[in-house]
């Protein structure tokens, strides 16, 4: 069996990385690079209930060893997303993650449910997006919202539901545990940091919408210390994400405590990003002589 | 569309800051005019994204790209040295379509001229009629090329350096109704391109403007390049960058 074999919440990955949503749309632009067979998962572009158009341009600024985006989460919609793209997507030997955002429980509830009768395999609940006004963040803060909502959506949904988790709150580890006690089968993190950037030329915001999402190597070091927290205070698996560029950097998130990891904005300056951090993870296999890359999961030295 | 290496087979400073950049490309794909690559400008400095520059010119092995050292990125660019190797992501976006159309207006403003050449290059059986206009006359750096593989060539410029001193899309709109064009391309900033949709808004010429807006991965995957179009946001990078002026909301 292959070193990088991973499984988690009863299903089988090839290998422990998956792209991020949002940084790799619904995949098929990334199919002239590799195939997408390669990848243990990819975490679909985040959708809503309903189509939705975004935020106004410009959505991007570059900052030191980061970038920081205002997307929010234009997409096709469900029922979209369901006849356009899921089934090509449903071809391709990988596992589907759908990234879900709504803006009332109620929503969640309800695509939860509709992609539960789906080629989807796990549902990624993304109450952690800074860019859009009601839902996302809403949900994600308080330990008492986030467990609500999880328990709530929980009984619509019918497959492995991740719980993604925002880094802009006062104490990661407690809202991991109260994802864990809504019942979430695993949790994703970090989504980004709000952040924004200014043209000291002109005295104006680089971003249409003044502030954003900061994501890219700047925030690892943050990443990998909620990592950590949370993999000491739950018993669920994590799924470490935030500034992953190369497969030494996943070694890292691992030792933190991560199970899997997700590539984000590195896809977007790197295309091959995610294979190269893949074929760097079998090459530590082999030069460490580890069986299998679950050995290392939680193994930071202290 | 790949990403691969490129070799720097020359960069060189032209004048005002702006530098011509000669990269050979292994496995050249088929590249068509008014598209684009995204440029690796190395990681000095805590730069991360690729930077979107216009291809001005190709042949088999290289291409020719056009630039101004603005900001962080692309003055490292410009420091690049011959032999370097530097990443880069190409051909990208829709660009121009010739369809059958004989006679072509090229309106160009700025840095907007460096993609323009891309298509006298690739068409040569056309006959071009080309406006460009610049801040002054050391800012046009690549029009003398333009001279004698179009019909005509008239430039202008803010300051009456080079050509006349008025707006580029005042000395097309002078010619407009006399040499009937097929159709008018044309790339520059957002208000040459307002002036250009007000002047032929009402004929029936085609036009085919080239958009710009800041860029993730240039390659469709991030939609962080959106502009408004009469159909819902659009993608500059893969979706464009040519739209049609119509359906852009500029
Ligand atoms: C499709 C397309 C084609 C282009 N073709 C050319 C060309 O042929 N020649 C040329 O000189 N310039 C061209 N530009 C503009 C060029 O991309 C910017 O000047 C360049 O990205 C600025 O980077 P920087 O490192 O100098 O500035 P920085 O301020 O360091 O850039 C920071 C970030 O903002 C982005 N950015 C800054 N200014 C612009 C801008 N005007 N347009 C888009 N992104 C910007 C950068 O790409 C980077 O992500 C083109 C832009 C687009 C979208
Ligand atoms: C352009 C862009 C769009 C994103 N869209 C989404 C999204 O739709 N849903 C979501 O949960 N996260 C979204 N994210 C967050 C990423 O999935 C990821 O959590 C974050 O960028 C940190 O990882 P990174 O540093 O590897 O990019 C987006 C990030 C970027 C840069």
């Amino acid at each position: 069996m292959s070193a990088l074999f991973t499984e988690f919440n009863g299903v089988a990955f090839k290998n422990p990385v998956i792209c991020a949503s949002g940084t790799f749309n619904f995949g098929e632009e990334f199919k002239r690079f590799f195939p997408l067979s390669r990848l243990g998962g990819i975490s679909l572009k985040g959708l809503t209930l309903e189509k939705r158009e975004g935020n106004d341009s410009p959505r991007i600024a570059e900052v030191y060893g980061g970038i920081i985006n205002s997307v929010g989460l234009q997409n096709p919609g469900l029922e979209g997303f369901l006849k356009d793209y899921l089934p090509s997507l449903a071809q391709e030997d990988t596992v589907l993650i759908a990234n879900i955002a709504g803006n009332t429980v109620e929503e969640y509830c309800e695509m939860a449910q509709r992609l539960s009768q789906t080629d989807i395999s796990i549902i990624e609940l993304n109450i952690s997006c800074p860019n859009v006004k009601k839902g996302g963040l809403a949900f994600g803060v308080e330990p008492k919202g986030i467990e609500s909502i999880v328990f709530a959506v929980k009984k619509h949904c019918k497959k492995p539901l991740m719980v993604k988790l925002t880094p802009n709150v006062a104490a990661i580890s407690d809202n991991a545990l109260a994802a864990e006690a809504g019942g979430a089968d695993s949790i994703s993190l970090i989504n980004t940091i709000r952040a924004m950037a200014i043209d000291a030329k002109t005295r104006r915001p680089v971003l249409a919408c003044i502030t954003g999402g900061l994501s890219g190597r700047a925030v690892k070091p943050i990443a990998l210390r909620m990592v950590y927290e949370c993999y000491k205070a739950v018993k669920i698996p994590i799924i470490g994400l935030g500034g992953i560029f190369n497969a030494e950097d996943a070694v890292e998130f691992m030792l933190a405590g991560a199970t899997a990891v997700q590539i984000g904005t590195a896809n977007m300056i790197n295309p091959m990003a995610a294979v190269e951090v893949i074929d760097g993870l079998e090459r530590f296999c082999y030069d460490n002589n580890i069986k299998n890359i679950k050995e290392i999961v939680g193994g930071l030295i202290i | 569309m790949i990403s691969t290496k490129a070799t720097v087979v020359s960069n060189a400073h032209l004048s005002c800051g702006i530098y011509k950049l000669v990269l050979s490309i292994p496995d050249m794909p088929e590249i068509s005019c008014g598209q684009f690559a995204m440029v690796s400008c190395g990681n000095a400095d805590g730069i991360l994204l690729k930077r979107p520059i216009s291809i001005h010119d190709f042949d088999n092995k290289t291409v020719t790209l056009l630039y101004e050292a603005a900001g962080k990125g692309t003055k490292a660019l410009s420091q690049m040295q011959e032999s370097v190797d530097l990443d880069i992501i190409l051909p990208l976006g829709q660009g121009f379509e010739i369809k059958n159309y004989k006679r072509i207006a090229l309106v160009g403003g700025g840095l907007g001229v460096f993609p323009l050449f891309s298509v006298i290059r690739q068409h040569a059986d056309v006959e071009y009629s080309a406006y460009l206009g610049a801040r002054d006359s050391s800012h046009l750096v690549c029009a003398d090329s333009f001279i004698g593989r179009c019909a005509r060539v008239r430039l202008a410029t803010d300051d009456g350096s080079a050509g006349e001193k008025t707006y580029v899309t005042s000395l097309f709109k002078e010619d407009l109704a006399r040499y009937g064009f097929d159709a008018i391309f044309a790339c520059g900033p957002k208000p040459m391109l307002k002036a250009l949709k007000a002047i032929t808004k009402d004929t029936d010429i085609p036009v085919f403007v080239s958009m710009e807006e800041r860029m993730g991965c240039g390659f469709g995957a991030c939609l962080t390049c959106t502009c408004k179009t009469s159909s819902g946001n659009k993608r500059v990078c893969a979706d464009g960058p040519v739209f049609d002026i119509n359906e852009v909301i500029l």
